[in-house]
Formats: structure tokens, C-alpha cells, sequence
């Protein structure tokens, strides 16, 4: 054992591969730090080259890229308030707080240190615990790994935001649009309404880009202000040091949501994607003063980064031992180890260990060094959060619009991510928490799967009341609703009101009333639309019409009654309206969302490579006030991204035009059309 | 699916090792040009598949063009073959590279618009036959074969992808004909999700492909006694007959088993239906195809490149090593038959069809 131990650690530290785990770590870091982009795609673009490789380079190019995304997806996290990747939203409840205090360097000083930390706890814990796996994974049948997705949704409901109601139907409504398109376990249409798009169910990532970015853009755009609400200057303790300090004040922590990683990441397709939130609960249920989390707390960065490293090592486990990947990152792994000649099983703990611990040296070995990497540079990158809000809009969005772009190639997923920036910016300004909407999207396909595999399996619901891990955890999810209720209650009885911002803070009754109307109608509309289907694929979306109905409800009488107070503090609906109207820049906002329809629009013309950066010079002219040539140069380095990048690199497959028919006619055969087409 | 193309892939990736082949003079059309494979899926197994062929392809086709791999995911790759159906240009420079789904065609699924025998046909990629298999636990004694088939005495569940996935389409139809009623349980993603679920017990029969079977079901369940083989559903042969597939030669075929259990030959409507589905999708796991009309030029430069780039002996050999069988190549002279029979398919057997897989889809009512 030990033997193998050492000889793992030899072989990555040799030539090649040292070499190419640091080329790995780079370009890992670049893809967790671009919103969209990622390790799965990282995996998908390096996997060729590694083909004609011998092993332990390959895998440490892929294993070493790979393990890092999830360092440098706070970056968008902290800075933008956009989940890097899906493994880092609990980071933006806090995270994005302290960019907007100035304290962003304090932030990624705390969060480098954990993910580090976390990462090499993790591959360690993996080591330790290789015996003891099977067990575990076999003990989570279908039945428990669904009562597990509902306890995440319960936390997530639960603790964001001030009311739990509102937490959990936004729970609700997420499970609903997962639902959208041909059903999890039948090639059943749903809520297609016709549409050949909406077959397909709607795509992830351009609702979290569109749910996180555009209303964050938004208000940096009305402000005109940097992210920072307070100059560089004045943002006192917000330095790097005071990060990593943090982290070390806070070790047990770091420590707790470590081994939490580890051991949620085991978990087939259930793990990445509530590990940072169940890490995130545990860090404010065992805090003592939870007044600040959702402010801005450091704790409420150390508590998901931590984890969301550790897991990388925790769902290697049951992919090397047994073939079972954890997430679709180790799925393509484990097909990258097989081209390697290498058999999963338990081959890969007796006469392959050493390979096995090269895997684990080599995640240890790039989360150290990502995080060195990242809190060399994280002075240059903090200091974006004090930039003017125009300069980096429209960088963003182009980044944006090109992630919603990917994963399908089709103007829908554009619509979509504009739909869903203007749900998320009634969310956020009407005191609707965001998270459990991307949660419950990310677990509604594995919720649902998994719920009519026990419905078949079991033929019938007894599965709820005849396993006892599902009733265990169960007890959890009503423990859970309990105690944040309680809190709210007596909150409201001490006369305290509770924070007025951080998301699901903010009070407009206004403005979200619509919201609740609407989820009212899309609930009530569910359950009647569900009738016609085949059980299998009706019980799951009429599951969550009935609570959602009676959640909505609830919160319409309540916006209802908001807004009777506002009346009467205005004195009428017109004076409350205008003062809403004020708050939340509507003028604006519209005009921000023309210039994006403008870009649809004129993609649909004569494709992006022209689109984008005409909106880019053109947002930078008309809006940011800046000159004809500092437009020109920053829409050029955007198109040049645009063409080196997705074109060249990853042949992506633009909008077809009729104007890049015609013109390809008409260039000559010598001139590379890809340019401009 | 997934996992099954995958390890498709790593055959694949084996064609990477494979030398070039000398340019004839024959053909400038490709020179400098770039031909585009269009992929249904945005990871995975097809992907990686495409990606790896596309790469090894150019070195087969005179004037050595450039070949990517584009990916357009949507309706588990409908959307790629809906495309180059009805847009791509027949000029020989856009081709899909996709999952032959023939129950899609046949029950004309929601969102088909393609029809297979329209395509130009380029080639096709035959993995091997599928096999069945259960717990042993099944039956009082262990489940052994044919000849506990009559003594089952627990529920049978069957652990299924959808009930337009070939493998659960030929293996509960055989399940019914054998008179083993069993509870369909949809909703199964990649083999290593399917043979977990049977070894806690929680599905006991299923439906597999080799590769499933070799690197899952053996090490996790035939190794140990959990489950045991029943049938495989062999090769055809060129002359329509049935023969065992190499991969596994000591399980029975359909035919034998069902005259072990029942006593007689298959008959009736059911198999008639089942082999008009077997003879369909037996004969490749994923084609590659131009849009209708494609030029005949290309088409055959194309064919006879694919057809070299699979006959190569170091792919056979890497094929090998990595999924522990070959994979066959299926040339447009043994698809032909199979195009004109979807053109011609009998309207009873489209209806069977339909009813069979919208009351599977029904299922757990």
C-alpha cells in the first residue's frame, strides 16, 4: 500500500506529466473562471489529444484540468453573482456580497485556501475510505437517492431568503420547468405547446445565465457604478491575507465540509449538484450568530468552496472501483481510462493501486497549485470589481450569449436566456430566492427518474413508508422546514424585520405579485394539463401542481396584503407604483433588454460573428458614452475571442444565415470565410 | 445509451492507431476541403465516436480533406438527423453521424421528420448481438434456464431504457412471447446504472448489449451468481437465417430457447412483428448518412473510404483490447435490403407497434 503510494507520487512528478498537469491546471482554471464553459466541455476538447498518450500523462492532463474548475469557478461567483459552475452557487449568496463591500480579494483569499484545502482532504478521505464504498453506494437505491434530492431542495427553499414559502415554491416551479419536453422515463411530449424546441426541455445553462448574469448586468448598467459599491480605497480588511487568515480562524469548518464533499460526491448523479448547499446548511445551522450570512459572511464561502473541491475526489471513487461514474465529468474520465487500457474494478485497488494513487496525487498536486495560480493573480482579478459597470457589461454578455450558445446551437436558447434574465430580475427584486430554482432545475431530471423507477419498481408508493433511510431522511426535510419557520416566526416576534437585501431579502410587493399570479396560473395550469398523460409521466409534474398550488396561493394572499400596506403608506396605488417603478429602473431595464433582442435580431441577419460585436461597440457608444475607438478595439478583441476560440478551436456550429449562403458564393475560394461566417 | 457508445467510441478511437492510405489520383473533389459531421449529442459516447472516426477518416479519402465533428444536440440526436434531412447540402461535405433509431421511424414518432431509406447511405457500425439475462433468485432452487423458465415464482421487473430502445424493444417482446409477465420499469440511463439497479435487487431481468454485458454483468452479477444468462438474440445471417453471436457462443438464441420452453417453433402475429424489428435494427448500432440525392461522386469515395478505415487489422486489433470484440463494418450492399423493407414497411406491423410501445409507455397504470 504504502509502496503504491509512493510510486503514484513518483510517476506524476515525472517528465512529461508534471508538464502537462500544469498545462491541464491552466487551462482548467480559464474554463471554471468563463461562465458556461467548464470541466465537462474541458474533458470533451483534450480527451483526442490524449489518445496517442502514455497513461499517467494523459490522466494527469485531464485528471489536473479537470480538478481545478471548480477553484476557479469563484471567480464569476464572487465577482459577477453568476454560478461558475453548478458546484459553486452557494458560494454567490456570500460570496457576491463581499465583491460588492470591496472585499472580493478577501473572498477569494478564503476561498482558494478552503478549495485547496478541500481538494486534498478529499483525495485523502478517498484513499482512507476505498473499503467502505460499496457499501454505501449499494445502500442508495432509487428510492433513497430521491428523498435525498428532496432534502436538498428543503434546505436550499429554506434557508435562502426570508420566507420559506416563497423559498420553497421556487423550488416547486424549477421541478416544474425540468419537466418541460419529452418525459424522464417516456418519450412523452410535455408543455410543448407545438413548439419542436420545447420537446427538447428547456437547457440548463441559458437559465442560469440568464436567472444570475442578466439581472446582475442590469443593475450595473442603471448604477453605472463598479461592483464594488465602495471604492478601492476605502474597502478596508478586504485584502487577500484577511481571506486566507479567515479560512485558517475557521479550519474545523473547512474541515466538517470537507469530508461532507467527500462522501455526498460519492453518490451516482446526486452529488455535484447539492454538495455545496447541503455544506452551505450545515455552516449556518451550526453558526452561532447567523445574522450576517446572506451579507456577506465569510463562512458562507469557506463552508461550499470547501466541499466543492472535496468532491472531486469522492466521485472518482466509485468510477475507478466500479465503473460507476458519480457525474458526467467522471463518466468521460472513466472513458478516457478505458481507451488508456485501463479496466475499472477492483483491479484498479490491487495490481493498478499505483495508478489509482497517481489519480489521487495528481488532484492533490493541482489543487494546490490552482490555488497558488489564482491567489498570485487574485489581486489583478479583484480589482475588476472596481471597473466602471460599462466596460465589463457588454465582455460579459458576450461571454454569456456564447455559453447559452453551446450547449444547443439554436436561437431558442438565447430566447430563453433573455425570458429567464427577466424572470430572474423579478425574482430578485421581488424578495424571490433564485438558488432553488437552479437546484431544483438540476435535480428535477434525477428526481423525477427516480421517483417513477421507485413508483415501477415498487409498483406503487410504498417505498415511502417501508425504507427506512427514505423515512430517516424524510424526518430531515420536516426538521428542516420546522426549525426555519420557527426562526422566521420568532424573528417577527422579537419586532426584528430581518435583513432588506441579499437574495430573497428585497420587499416589492409590486413586483412580485405578477410572479405569483403567474406561478399560480402555471401550477393550477399543470394539473389540469396533466391529466391526459400516461401515469408515468403525469405523476411527477401533478405531484408538485398540488403543494404549488397551495404554496402560491399563499403567497398571493400575502403579496396582496403587502400591497394594502404600501397603499396605505403611499396613499395610493400610482404614488406606491412610482416609487416601485423608481426602485426597480424600469426605463432602464427595458432599454437593456432592447439592445439584446437587437443582438438576436441581427444574429438572425448575419450571424454572431457580426451580431456580437456590433453590440458591443454600439452598447459601449450609446449607453457607456465611451469613444468610437475604445469600441472599436474592445468589440474587435471580443470577435477575435469569437473566431480564435469557438471557431477555430472548438468548431462550433454558428446560426446559418442566408447572408453567409450568399456570401460564401461570392468570396473567392482563397479567402478563409470563417472570419466573418 | 450512453455508456453503450461510448465504449463504441473507444472502438473507434482504436482506428486512430491505423496507417494512412496513399492519395490516388482518382479524386481532387475533397482536396483541401473540409467535410462537417454532424452529431446529435453535445458529450459522450456518439461524440467521441464521430470525433475519432471524423480524425482517422481523412487519411482514407483521396485529397485528404480536413473532417470535423459539429455538434447540434436535441430529441437524443432527432434534431442532427432532422437537419441534414431537410438542410444540409448534397454535395458530399455535411453528413450525420447518429444512432440508427429505427422504432423511431417506424412508429413515427413525435418529431421525425427523416426517413431512413431517403438518406444516402455511407455506412454503418454493428457492435453485436444483444443478450437477456435475470437474477437467479427468481425462481425456488436458483434460476438456471430454459428449464425454470414455468417455476418463476416472484415478480419479474424489467429494467428498461424506453420503450423505443432497441434492446427493450426485441427483449420484452420475447419476454411476453416466452410468457414471463413482467413490470416495465423505463427511465434507465448507461449500463452501469442498469446492472446496479439488479444487484440491489431492485429490477430483476433486463436486456443487454455486449459490451454491457462484458465489462458490467459479468464481473458484477454472472461472476458472483447473482444473475445468469437466458438468450441472446444472435446474428443474422446473410442468407435471413439466425446464428450465434461469436461473442457468446454458449448462450442460446431466441429460437432455441423459445422451443425449449414452449415446445414448438415461434409463430403468430408477435413474431411476425419481432422479426420485422430484429431484421430492421439488427443490422447496425449507428449509420453514418448524407442528405437524400447526395452526389454520387462523393458517395462513393466516401463508402469506400469508411469501408478501408474499418478493415484496417490494427483497428480490429484495438477494438479488441478495448472493448473485447470487433466491430463490424455495414457496407450499403447488406443495408440496402434492410432500407427497402422500412420504405415497404406492412401498415399491421406499424400499427403493432405503435399500440405495443404507447401501452409500454402506459405502464405502472
Amino acid at each position: 500500500m504504502l509502496d503504491a503510494l509512493l510510486e503514484g507520487l513518483v510517476l506524476i512528478f515525472q517528465w512529461p506529466a508534471i508538464g502537462f498537469l500544469i498545462f491541464g491546471i491552466i487551462i482548467g482554471l480559464w474554463l471554471g473562471a468563463v461562465p458556461g464553459l467548464g470541466g465537462v466541455l474541458g474533458l470533451v476538447l483534450l480527451l483526442p489529444f490524449t489518445f496517442d498518450m502514455d497513461p499517467v500523462p494523459a490522466i494527469a492532463l485531464l485528471l489536473g484540468m479537470y480538478s481545478v474548475t471548480t477553484t476557479s469557478d469563484t471567480i464569476a461567483s464572487v465577482m459577477l453573482g453568476i454560478p461558475g459552475t453548478a458546484a459553486s452557487q452557494a458560494t454567490i449568496l456570500d460570496g457576491h456580497p463581499l465583491a460588492k463591500m470591496g472585499h472580493a480579494a478577501r473572498a477569494f483569499g478564503a476561498a482558494f485556501t478552503v478549495s485547496a484545502f478541500g481538494g486534498v482532504f478529499g483525495a485523502v478521505v478517498l484513499s482512507a475510505s476505498l473499503p467502505i464504498v460499496l457499501p454505501i453506494i449499494l445502500a442508495f437505491s432509487k428510492a433513497e437517492l430521491f428523498m435525498l434530492g428532496v432534502l436538498g431542495l428543503t434546505m436550499v427553499g429554506s434557508l435562502t431568503g426570508q420566507s420559506v414559502a416563497k423559498g420553497l415554491t421556487v423550488a416547486l416551479f424549477g421541478l416544474m420547468v425540468s419537466t418541460v419536453g419529452y418525459g424522464e422515463t417516456l418519450p412523452v411530449p410535455r408543455f410543448d405547446f407545438g413548439v419542436d424546441y420545447l420537446l427538447d426541455g428547456l437547457p440548463l445553462i441559458p437559465m442560469v445565465l440568464g436567472l444570475f448574469a442578466l439581472p446582475e448586468l442590469i443593475e450595473l448598467a442603471n448604477r453605472n457604478t463598479s461592483i464594488s459599491r465602495i471604492p478601492q480605497k476605502d474597502a478596508e480588511g478586504g485584502n487577500m491575507f484577511e481571506g486566507v487568515k479567515d479560512a485558517c480562524r475557521n479550519w474545523w469548518l473547512a474541515v466538517r465540509c470537507s469530508v461532507i464533499g467527500t462522501y455526498v460526491g460519492m453518490l451516482p448523479g446526486l452529488g455535484g449538484a447539492i454538495v455545496d448547499w447541503v455544506a452551505y446548511g450545515h455552516a449556518v445551522q451550526s453558526a452561532k450568530d447567523k445574522s450576517k450570512f446572506g451579507q456577506g459572511d465569510i463562512r458562507g464561502v469557506i463552508a461550499p468552496e470547501a466541499a466543492n473541491n472535496a468532491i472531486k475526489g469522492g466521485a472518482l471513487v466509485p468510477t475507478v472501483a466500479f465503473g460507476i461514474p458519480g457525474s458526467l465529468g467522471a463518466a468521460i474520465l472513466l472513458g478516457a481510462l478505458v481507451i488508456q487500457g485501463m479496466q475499472p474494478g477492483p483491479d484498479m485497488l490491487t495490481i493498478n493501486l499505483h495508478i489509482t494513487f497517481s489519480l489521487v496525487w495528481t488532484i492533490v498536486v493541482a489543487n494546490i497549485i490552482g490555488a497558488a495560480l489564482l491567489m498570485a493573480w487574485s489581486k489583478q482579478i479583484s480589482k475588476l470589481a472596481f471597473i466602471p459597470g460599462h466596460m465589463l457589461i457588454p465582455g460579459v454578455i458576450a461571454f454569456v450569449a456564447m455559453g447559452s450558445w453551446i450547449g444547443r446551437t439554436s436561437v431558442g436558447d438565447w430566447i430563453t436566456m433573455m425570458v429567464f434574465g427577466l424572470i430572474g430580475y423579478v425574482m430578485k427584486r421581488g424578495g424571490w430566492p433564485r438558488p432553488p430554482f437552479v437546484l431544483a432545475l438540476i435535480l428535477g431530471a434525477i428526481m423525477e427518474q427516480t421517483f417513477q423507477i421507485s413508483m415501477a419498481a415498487h409498483r406503487g408508493p410504498s417505498w415511502l413508508w417501508e425504507r427506512p433511510v427514505v423515512i430517516a431522511i424524510a424526518v430531515l426535510c420536516l426538521l428542516t422546514i420546522f426549525l426555519a419557520t420557527r426562526g422566521v416566526i420568532k424573528n417577527k416576534q422579537a419586532g426584528k424585520d430581518g435583513p432588506t437585501t441579499g437574495e430573497g431579502n428585497e420587499r416589492n410587493p409590486i413586483i412580485s405579485l405578477p410572479l405569483s399570479v403567474f406561478l399560480l396560473i402555471l401550477f393550477t395550469y399543470a394539473y389540469f394539463a396533466s391529466q391526459e398523460w400516461p401515469s408515468n409521466a403525469q405523476q411527477f409534474p401533478f405531484t408538485i401542481a398540488v403543494p404549488g398550488i397551495a404554496f402560491a396561493l399563499y403567497i398571493v394572499y400575502m403579496d396582496l396584503r403587502h400591497l394594502a400596506a404600501s397603499r396605505r403608506e403611499f396613499g395610493s396605488i400610482d404614488a406606491a407604483w412610482a416609487q416601485t417603478a423608481d426602485d426597480v429602473a424600469v426605463r432602464s431595464t427595458v432599454i437593456f433588454f432592447v439592445y439584446l433582442i437587437g443582438m438576436l435580431l441581427l444574429t438572425m441577419l448575419v450571424g454572431q460573428k457580426i451580431a456580437i460585436p456590433v453590440y458591443i461597440a454600439t452598447y459601449l457608444i450609446r449607453w457607456g458614452n465611451y469613444s468610437w475607438r475604445a469600441a472599436l478595439t474592445y468589440a474587435a478583441g471580443c470577435w477575435l475571442v469569437l473566431v480564435a476560440f469557438y471557431d477555430r478551436v472548438m468548431n462550433l456550429f454558428w446560426y446559418p444565415t442566408l447572408f453567409a449562403d450568399w456570401l460564401e458564393d461570392l468570396l473567392p475560394d482563397w479567402f478563409p470565410a470563417w472570419l466573418i461566417i | 445509451m450512453n455508456r453503450f457508445f461510448m465504449s463504441l467510441a473507444v472502438g473507434a478511437a482504436a482506428a486512430a492507431v491505423a496507417a494512412g492510405y496513399p492519395a490516388g489520383a482518382e479524386a481532387q473533389y475533397y482536396k483541401g476541403k473540409t467535410i462537417e459531421f454532424i452529431v446529435g449529442f453535445a458529450t459522450g459516447g456518439t461524440d467521441n465516436a464521430a470525433r475519432t472516426i471524423a480524425r482517422r477518416l481523412q487519411k482514407y479519402i483521396p485529397g485528404a480533406p480536413k473532417v470535423v465533428v459539429k455538434n447540434m444536440p436535441g430529441g437524443a440526436s432527432l434534431k442532427a438527423q432532422n437537419f441534414i434531412f431537410e438542410r444540409a447540402k448534397p454535395d458530399g461535405f455535411t453528413l450525420g453521424f447518429n444512432p440508427f433509431q429505427v422504432m423511431a421511424e417506424i412508429t413515427q414518432r413525435k418529431g421525425v421528420r427523416f426517413s431512413y431509406p431517403e438518406f444516402t447511405y455511407i455506412a454503418g457500425v454493428k457492435a453485436s448481438a444483444f443478450v437477456t439475462f435475470a437474477r437467479t433468485d427468481i425462481a425456488p432452487g436458483g434460476f438456471k434456464g430454459s428449464q425454470d423458465v414455468k417455476k418463476i415464482n416472484k415478480p419479474l421487473t424489467y429494467t428498461g431504457r424506453n420503450p423505443l430502445h432497441s434492446i427493450d424493444v426485441v427483449s420484452t417482446l420475447a419476454f411476453d412471447m416466452l410468457g414471463m409477465k413482467h413490470g416495465y420499469v423505463p427511465g434507465f440511463r448507461g449500463s452501469a446504472a442498469i446492472v446496479t439497479s439488479v444487484e440491489q435487487n431492485e429490477t430483476n431481468i433486463t436486456g443487454s448489449g455486449a459490451i454491457m454485458w462484458l465489462k458490467h454483468a459479468t464481473p458484477r452479477l454472472l461472476n458472483k451468481g447473482l444473475a445468469v444468462p437466458l438468450f441472446q438474440f444472435g446474428i443474422i445471417q446473410p442468407d435471413g437465417s439466425l446464428a450465434r453471436d461469436p461473442a457468446f457462443k454458449d448462450i442460446p438464441n431466441f429460437i432455441e430457447f423459445y422451443k425449449q420452453v414452449q415446445g414448438k417453433e415461434p409463430s403468430g402475429p408477435d413474431w411476425e412483428a419481432f422479426q420485422f424489428a430484429q431484421n430492421a435494427m439488427g443490422i447496425a448500432n449507428f449509420i453514418v448518412v448524407g442528405p437524400p440525392k447526395m452526389n454520387p461522386e462523393a458517395t462513393k469515395i466516401l463508402r469506400t473510404a469508411y469501408k478501408k478505415a474499418m478493415a484496417d487489422p490494427e483497428t480490429i486489433a484495438e477494438a479488441k483490447k478495448a472493448v473485447l470484440f470487433a466491430f463490424k463494418h455495414v457496407g450499403y450492399d447488406r443495408a440496402r435490403k434492410v432500407m427497402d423493407d422500412l420504405r415497404n414497411t406492412p401498415p399491421h406491423i406499424a400499427k403493432y407497434w405503435k399500440e405495443r410501445t404507447a401501452r409500454q409507455a402506459g405502464a405502472g397504470k
